[in-house]
């Protein structure tokens, strides 16, 4: 799977450059305001846009040649989707340090707390969007995905009045652990993932 | 051992049926997998390759089951060449090998390093930067560099330029110098295939029309120009396609079972291809 892996961090390297820059700006504007689009921004990059690459070349009809079973083919990206997700936290956590550190903005309250539910909110995207992927490929299932970040994006647009009462907001109604919202994110991907394998199955072998 | 064995293989789309499909391709042999567009080549490839479920039937590929969840160990073992190349195009040379060396256990750098060098390949120019038929040589050198005891080829020299398609057939001659390697290579083009190949696959809608030894065929069958009437006189089941024209019949007819004194000429494998096409049509 490591060189599954290796291919879609080469693509975004070479492909996705000035996508990838979007995603720095959306982190570091102060006040953390577009800090929730930062994770769900990276997490469709990392996984249903390097899904579109590779519907576009038709690497898949290659790629099922290969030595990689379905379930690698599947797994690679749930992981890059995850990897997208931890970037977007140290990139998000990176930047609003440094302003807070240089005084450019001041550090702010729950931020900790509420990049782990953006991050818990963008895993159970992956795990909601890539058994849709998998199932129809790439261009059926961005309805799914054009879905799932409407309402989202809706969702957080609508409860946040200012930065600093949004984290506040967000950490008190969370009320857990931050730790157990993600481990619960990530559960839900890998239950997702036998989904995801059968209906790429079904898709490749019709 | 062989490399393939298919047996009654079938497998059925919307308008499209391929099967029943039977053929043993002994180790070290190359077979050569003719059929028009649309024949079922690229689909028996696929279910060959285990990419693709069959309906009904068995296949077995260098001793493995091709539905088992092991047959991804086999395809270490097997070099993969597509009618496009199918890598991501905003990578280079340099980088898919670094993905290849990850893929194939085998994978060998130097040789792969030299393919490029003789193939006159850039290591850094992106794939998307290469014309069709330096995309189909990356996608050779990709496929022979890892030790393969098969390779499987669809349509590799479809598209290119002759002098692209010699280098490609020199290449897998090459590869096949070592006897326990074997080739399956699907072309429209025959005479490549007649170059190259033992063995000689003919799909015709879906049907496996002929699959034979290539130097038996072009022994067993014949050209015969003959008349309208002479044509008649002949056995029915000697005759296997038959073309009219202006100045007479021009039939391919079974050596075995011609009678004596009829005229015959030695075909090219193309014109036994094409007649079994016309006979199957009749």
């Amino acid at each position: 799977m490591k060189a599954l892996l290796r291919k879609d961090i080469y693509l975004m390297l070479t492909q996705f450059r000035a996508l990838f820059l979007v995603m720095v700006v959306f982190s570091a504007i102060p006040g953390g305001l577009l800090v929730p689009f930062t994770f769900l921004y990276a997490m469709m990059l990392t996984s249903v846009s390097l899904m579109s690459v590779d519907e576009q070349t038709q690497w898949e009809a290659l790629a099922l040649m290969l030595p990689y079973s379905r379930r690698q083919l599947v797994v690679a990206k749930y992981v890059m989707g995850w990897l997208g997700i931890a970037v977007a936290f140290v990139i998000s956590a990176a930047l609003q340090g440094l302003w807070a550190v240089t005084g450019i903005d001041e550090l702010q309250k729950g931020l900790f707390e509420a990049m782990c539910l953006y991050a818990a909110v963008a895993g159970v995207g992956l795990a909601l969007m890539l058994p849709v992927n998998f199932r129809f490929g790439y261009a059926k299932g961005r309805i799914m995905t054009i879905l799932f970040a409407g309402i989202i994006g809706g969702a957080v647009g609508a409860s946040m009045g200012t930065g600093e009462a949004a984290f506040t907001f967000l950490s008190a109604a969370a009320r857990v652990h931050p730790a157990v919202y993600l481990l619960l994110s990530a559960a839900l991907c890998a239950a997702t993932i036998p989904l995801s394998v059968t209906g790429y199955r079904k898709r490749v072998e019709k | 051992m062989n490399a393939i064995e298919v047996r009654d293989v079938s497998k059925s789309y919307p308008g499209f049926t391929l099967g029943s499909i039977s053929f043993t391709l002994p180790e070290g042999c190359i077979m050569g997998l003719v059929g028009e567009n649309g024949a079922g080549k690229s689909t028996l490839i696929r279910l060959l390759m285990g990419a693709s479920g069959a309906g009904s039937g068995q296949i077995r590929v260098l001793g493995a089951d091709v539905t088992a969840p092991d047959f991804t160990k086999t395809k270490d073992d097997i070099g993969v060449v597509l009618d496009e190349a199918h890598f991501p195009t905003s990578l280079n040379a340099r980088q898919l090998g670094r993905i290849m060396a990850g893929t194939y256990s085998r994978w060998d750098q130097a040789v792969y390093d030299g393919y490029l060098k003789r193939l006159d390949l850039a290591e850094k120019k992106r794939i998307k930067d290469f014309s069709r038929g330096m995309r189909m040589k990356l996608a050779l050198a990709c496929a022979l560099s890892h030790d393969a005891r098969l390779l499987v080829l669809d349509e590799p020299t479809g598209g290119l330029d002759p002098m692209v398609r010699d280098e490609i057939l020199d290449i897998l001659e090459d590869f096949t110098r070592r006897e326990d390697r074997s080739v399956l290579i699907s072309s429209h083009i025959v005479s490549d295939l007649e170059k190259l190949c033992d063995y000689i696959a003919f799909l015709h809608k879906g049907r496996l029309l002929l699959f034979e030894e290539k130097d038996r065929l072009l022994e067993d069958y014949a050209m015969a120009r003959v008349t309208e009437a002479e044509l008649e006189a002949l056995p029915q089941a000697a005759v296997k396609g038959e073309r009219r024209g202006k100045y007479g019949v021009e039939a391919l007819v079974d050596r075995r079972l011609a009678p004596a004194g009829v005229a015959l000429e030695k075909p090219a494998l193309e014109d036994i291809i094409v007649f079994f096409a016309r006979g199957d049509k009749e």
